[in-house]
């Protein structure tokens, strides 16, 4: 079966920055750097250099040398570089469960904010003054809570369906048919939205004595001892990790659809300093100054550092602020939507790891892969959306989006730089490449990248990760959920051995088939 | 605004716009014809197995 490819070298770029550009780059960040100020830009840059670009090259360079095999997957990539050893096969496992486990409750957040989009259009949440009020909508959205104008799931549910099938119907379209073309239309439409909300915010008038150059001024006015505190460190590692969608196999996946004649150095860095673009240009001008202007600075503390912020940022804040804006309306609209195609084109891309696998590793149609890949994750969606009272996208978000991605983040490195060995992969890199990537970059690839994902591995394993594997980060007002904590972790332990058996088989059945070649 | 934030957010929205033009005009104009910054289409039918490895078994 002949592999698919990607029409046209902008197509893979933007393919690969709409999937990093997500509700973090518009939540996240600003969130981060309202909290820490504009010293918060020291760790982050650091970050950037030392462990966000290295990762790019190396997951680009990874997959496209994966591809060369006819694998765009993990498993496959790996093996590929390490032959002799037959289990590194399955510590790519990560690279396909990981984006599959994120696919199912991203989708389910993307789906409130399609949602969202047309409550604020029609003026639904108009009634909500305080941010208790708008807080009691969400969770009434969300069927968490009976208190509101939402009867049960009805409307969370209807939405997310549609979420699930607009997802699922650009993945079955393919590689150029759909995700390509759906990022060349989206990728445009996200920055021109961005674009006129950063516009209106920066010309609003100034509201009870605040003026928006103050909630600037509030973002970005650095504080030089909050260097010397480990967590800012920490903070601006893990977004930079997370910003850029290294440490999870997407990058993988779509890079093995290139040959090994064209760049990767030059594309992975395109792709980062886009995801870059968006968020510190465009994602921190929005939240933060409308929120300050119209809610104060004590509210936004609340909620930049209050429990669920990210959230609460942008469902609850947010639209607050819009409210008090001529035309709230469309600018609510243009938030929501804004917000739900950075959502789309992310969560396309954690389809295609899970679909690819089946076509690549068993010959199956694209139809019947996708197929396969809907009923699955259309299952745990439900599964995350009627316990979402009981935590369920905490418990995934943490399985898949925390520990997997800095785990796998930090074989990559070990494989690609002392496995696979530096000097054929520094070759590897710039085959074909349209840049040339500084020399010292060897030195960190090789020494300090590996070093500071230990380093946030650890740390975060220290302060936080810990209490969370062992449920004790389980508020005890919610210690009827546990049954259902666990029921999920055992799923999770499920759908590890049932790739482990899939990839098992694929490997045996591939190996017979080329012995009866010969 | 204060001079101190002037100077942060000059600093890092500098970097990011001249990192990201930069990027962006080497990649549309890199393959494209006389650097006429046309993007490349690729061959539809290319093979995607590297020269030296065609003869790869799992």
């Amino acid at each position: 079966m002949a592999r698919e490819q990607w029409g046209s070298k902008l197509g893979v770029v933007l393919a690969v920055a709409g999937s990093a550009v997500g509700l973090g780059n518009f939540l996240r960040f600003p969130g981060l750097l309202a909290q820490w100020g504009g010293t918060f830009m020291i760790p982050y840059f650091v970050s950037l250099l030392l462990i966000g670009l290295p990762l790019m090259w190396i997951e680009w360079t990874i997959g496209r040398f994966g591809g060369g095999f006819g694998h765009s997957t993990a498993p496959g990539m790996f093996h590929s570089m390490r032959e002799k050893n037959r289990f590194i096969k399955y510590f790519g496992i990560i690279g396909i469960l990981g984006p599959l486990m994120i696919f199912v409750y991203y989708t389910y957040i993307e789906s409130w904010l399609l949602g969202y989009s047309f409550l604020a259009l029609f003026g639904n949440y108009d009634h909500c003054t305080t941010p208790e009020q708008m807080g009691a909508f969400l969770n009434s959205y969300q069927g968490t809570s009976d208190a509101g104008p939402f009867e049960g799931y009805s409307t969370a549910y209807t939405l997310f369906a549609l979420t699930f099938i607009v997802n699922i119907s650009v993945v079955w379209r393919g590689l150029t048919e759909g995700i390509e073309k759906l990022c060349k239309l989206a990728m445009p439409i996200l920055f021109l939205l961005a674009i006129v909300l950063v516009v209106r915010i920066f010309t609003l008038p100034a509201y009870e004595g605040r003026t928006v150059s103050q909630g600037v001024n509030y973002m970005w006015a650095p504080d030089y001892t909050k260097l010397s505190d480990p967590q800012i460190w920490f903070d601006a590692a893990s977004q930079i990790f997370f910003t850029l969608s290294v440490g999870i196999g997407i990058i993988l996946t779509y890079a093995s659809y290139i040959t090994k004649k064209d760049d990767v150095a030059l594309s992975g860095l395109t792709a980062a300093t886009t995801n870059e673009f968006t968020e510190v240009i465009l994602g921190g001008s929005i939240v933060v100054p409308a929120a300050f202007l119209f809610l104060g600075q004590a509210q936004v503390e609340h909620f930049v550092q209050g429990d669920g912020g990210i959230f609460k940022l942008g469902f609850v804040a947010m639209p607050l602020a819009i409210e008090h804006m001529p035309y709230h309306n469309i600018f609510g609209f243009i938030w929501f939507f804004l917000l739900f195609i950075a959502g789309i084109t992310s969560s396309i891309s954690m389809a295609q790891p899970a679909v690819a696998f089946l076509e690549d590793e068993f010959d199956l149609s694209k139809s019947k892969a996708v197929s396969i890949f809907a009923v699955i994750t259309f299952s745990l969606c439900n599964m995350v959306i009627f316990w979402n009272k009981h935590g369920s996208i905490d418990e995934f978000d943490f399985w898949a989006g925390k520990f997997f991605l800095l785990i796998f983040g930090l074989f990559e490195v070990i494989l690609f730089a002392w496995i696979f060995g530096l000097d054929r992969s520094w070759s590897e890199l710039h085959s074909g490449s349209h840049i040339r990537i500084p020399r010292f970059y060897r030195f960190v690839i090789k020494y300090v990248t590996p070093a500071m994902l230990i380093g946030i591995l650890g740390y975060w394993f220290v302060t936080a990760g810990w209490r969370e594997l062992l449920l004790q980060s389980v508020p005890e007002s919610n210690s009827d959920s546990m049954p259902y904590r666990v029921y999920m972790r055992l799923t999770i332990l499920a759908l590890v051995t049932v790739f482990a058996f899939l990839i098992s088989i694929a490997w045996r059945k591939n190996k017979q088939k080329e012995a009866s070649k010969l | 605004m204060t001079t101190s934030a002037i100077i942060f957010m000059g600093f890092a929205w500098g970097i990011i716009i001249s990192m990201f033009s930069f990027c962006m005009f080497k990649t549309l104009t890199a393959d494209g014809k006389n650097g006429s910054g046309r993007e490349k289409k690729y061959p539809p039918d290319e093979p995607t197995l590297p020269d030296d490895n065609k003869n790869h078994t799992h």
